[in-house]
């Protein structure tokens, strides 16, 4: 294409070459019909689009390619001593922290961590567990820079997230920040153990347990899905949005209409959008 | 003249096109889906162009182009007088006469004096971009209620409920296959009447209290369903999945003659219930008239009256051609004529008449259910009843109603926005003075038109 040989001219836009390439070998203009001119009048485009105003006419294509995108301004530049944190302590004591559990596992006698949320001003020793060493921090969100110093020598765990400065130290990159796993196997560590089968007993519940009155319906539970108006297929009727509480919830009504038959109800979330299903079954007879 | 296209597919928040057959005058593009367009009527011949994209001139790499002899860079295209022009036409509004064509752009109407057939033309295209490219999912209603019928319930209890909740279809409910497996409509009812008045194999009323749905749906196809009756047996249900077109959709309801279709989930869920809901066409066409009016002023065509639209069905005496024959039934026939007329035509209303002519009412299919009322169906004969007999009962149980028309001189746009209203699916066209009925443009008229 033609643009292979352009450079950039010194308004920032696009100059031809000295030899503009056609296509086809195709130099001359075809005469148009309907006798227009043979070259266009220079058209200026309004000057509320461009502060610079750009030539007249197009000299070459600039080519359809997607641009690389801007970087968002809260995106971090890579430099090691950059530190996201407030340097007023006041944000400190009011953000919760976020606990950040940092381990080392290749060894040494003394191991000890500095990192970029107190820029580099003090060093924390892990506490060995087992063959591994750890430490604890409770952090602000946001993302730290750390390295971990070995009986004096500065490393840092290839396996996990790091970065280079400008002068060529490497160090772990360290991203803060409140994480709700999505798969709860994650955390099974953290769930309660059973409890003991020692602490249930047979013990059948006697008549005093049954005359106690039933726990409360919750109010919202009242309100079923079987009254208010069924749509009529095609009338549009657009019910109100159910409340999460009666969500696959079954309700049931005996003797529907005075008749002998059974509704049952249910409402269902699919995607965003929710439906209310009324079945209207047989009494068992 | 030739209908020509040119298109800015590349992005942009603004874009113009200029050219040799526009004395190189600038004219703005219409934004559709996501690129700008302009349509121009030209004259056959070799034309050069270019687009203005905020603010930068720019020319399409993939398109023919030439290189002046000041280096200047254009598009060419050549435009050719084709026996048959295939024209593809975008959503266009405004007619500007230029000195060598017409440039339609998405603005505002200003006048009507484009050709009918390409503003039919265009707004097909318009409306088929819209059908294509929305699924049925974005027309179910955010919440909705919807009754389902047990197959195993008896059928007079079916029709009960039918009755009461003001229904006129209802999804059927199998335990066995847990699942949606047919539809309850009024076209059942009518014919269980006419197997009950004609006591073919039949007891008496109490065949309605003890035969289950699923029993009453094979008696019918013995005694509807003709020698491929097992065949229609075993057709699977027809439904769309959440996923499809609108389009496709509208089609399939047109397609079977049905007035609505289950909407079953792409993907299983945790509810266990493969069923969404119902599409019907005026859903459809509601969700339809909402992103033609988001779109810049509509279709020109919208404007246009009914009178030079080939839609909807028409009394011969109008002199417009319809594939239907128009059928008038007078307040005296006999309600077994009127479900006669219903069944043949295959059609869900016959507009009834006065002795003058005069419009009165529409009696349709979904109308037969207030029979159902205290059980009104089994104490008279279809025979005896008139029409008038049967619109009382109606007008007992729910009231006079209103009775939608229109006229001839009404716009499309009217028309779209009068079969949007909960409930109407068809309107009547009379003529205003004598209330005479000229035509009558339902749901389906609407959508065979529209998808061409």
């Amino acid at each position: 294409m033609g643009n292979a040989s352009a450079k950039e001219g010194e308004n920032g836009h696009m100059a031809a070459s000295p030899e503009p390439a056609a296509p086809n070998g195709g130099g001359g203009s075809s005469s148009s019909a309907g006798g227009a001119a043979a070259r266009p009048p220079p058209l200026s485009p309004p000057d509320d689009v461009m502060l610079e105003r750009p030539p007249p006419v197009p000299y070459l294509f600039v080519p359809q390619v997607p641009e690389t995108p801007l970087h968002r301004p809260t995106e971090l530049s890579p430099l090691l001593n950059h530190s996201p944190v407030n340097e007023s302590t006041d944000h400190h004591s009011q953000e919760q922290g976020i606990p950040t559990l940092i381990t080392w596992s290749q060894g040494g006698d003394e191991v000890f961590l500095e990192g970029s949320w107190d820029n580099w001003t003090s060093r924390r020793a892990l506490e060995r567990s087992g063959k591994d060493h750890a430490v604890l921090l409770v952090l602000p969100s946001g993302v730290y820079h750390y390295r971990i110093i070995v009986d004096g020598e500065l490393r840092y765990i290839p396996e996990l997230p790091h970065a280079a400065d400008e002068r060529g130290r490497v160090a772990n990159v360290l991203d803060v920040h409140d994480y709700v796993p999505e798969s709860l196997d994650s955390v099974a560590e953290f769930e309660a153990p059973p409890s003991p089968v020692h602490s249930y007993d047979l013990h059948c519940p006697g008549d005093e347990e049954f005359a106690k009155e039933p726990p409360t319906l919750p109010p919202q539970l009242l309100v079923s899905v079987l009254g208010g108006d069924v749509d009529s297929a095609g009338h549009g009727n657009q019910a109100l949005k159910p409340q999460h509480v009666v969500l696959d919830h079954l309700f049931i009504e005996k003797g529907w209409g005075s008749q002998s038959l059974l509704a049952l109800g249910v409402t269902h979330r699919f995607e965003s959008k929710y439906v209310s299903f009324v079945l209207y079954k047989p009494l068992e007879r | 003249m030739v209908m020509q296209r040119f298109s800015w597919p590349y992005g942009g928040r603004s874009a113009s096109l200029c050219g040799s057959f526009t004395g190189w005058r600038e004219y703005p593009m219409g934004l559709v889906g996501a690129e700008f367009q302009v349509v121009f009527d030209l004259p056959p011949g070799v034309y050069q162009y270019r687009f203005l994209v905020d603010g930068v001139w720019r020319c399409d790499e993939t398109k023919p182009f030439v290189c002046d002899e000041y280096g200047l860079i254009s598009n060419e295209v050549l435009v050719e007088n084709n026996v048959q022009p295939v024209v593809q036409p975008e959503p266009s509004i405004r007619g500007t006469n230029l000195d060598e064509g017409t440039v339609l752009t998405t603005m505002p109407p200003e006048s009507s004096s484009q050709n009918p057939g390409v503003q039919i033309a265009v707004f097909r295209h318009v409306v088929s971009g819209i059908l294509l490219h929305n699924t049925i999912y974005e027309v179910v209603p955010l919440s909705s209620k919807l009754a389902v019928l047990d197959t195993q319930l008896p059928v007079k209890q079916a029709f009960k409920i039918m009755h009461d909740e003001g229904l006129a279809l209802v999804p059927l409910w199998d335990d066995h296959q847990g699942t949606i497996t047919g539809m309850l409509t009024a076209l059942d009812f009518v014919l269980m009447l006419r197997k009950l008045q004609r006591n073919i194999r039949v007891t008496g009323n109490e065949e309605l209290e003890m035969h289950p749905i699923s029993a009453w749906k094979e008696a019918k196809l013995q005694f509807y369903g003709g020698p491929d009756g097992a065949a229609m047996q075993r057709r699977p249900l027809i439904h769309v999945k959440d996923s499809d077109s609108l389009a496709d959709v509208a089609l399939t309801i047109i397609r079977n003659e049905i007035s609505s279709v289950p909407i079953f989930k792409c993907m299983p869920d945790s509810s266990g219930v493969p069923f969404l809901n119902l599409a019907t066409l005026q859903g459809i066409l509601k969700f339809l008239c909402s992103k033609l009016q988001e779109q810049a002023g509509g279709c020109s065509l919208l404007h246009n009256q009914l009178l030079s639209i080939p839609i909807g069905t028409w009394s011969p005496h109008t002199g417009r051609s319809s594939s239907r024959h128009l059928r008038t039934l007078l307040l005296s026939s006999p309600l077994n004529t009127c479900l006669d007329f219903l069944l043949e035509d295959r059609v869900s209303s016959i507009p009834i008449v006065d002795d003058k002519g005069a419009l009165h009412d529409v009696y349709s299919l979904s109308d037969i259910m207030a029979l159902a009322k205290n059980d009104v169906y089994a104490r008279i004969e279809l025979e005896q009843v008139t029409v008038q007999n049967a619109l009382d009962v109606q007008y007992q149980v729910h009231g006079r109603r209103q009775c939608y028309t229109c006229l001839q001189t009404n716009t499309l746009l009217e028309v779209l926005e009068g079969l949007s209203i909960p409930g109407v699916r068809r309107l009547v066209v009379i003529e205003q003075s004598t209330r005479f009925v000229e035509g009558i443009i339902s749901l389906r008229d609407i959508f065979t038109f529209l998808l061409g």
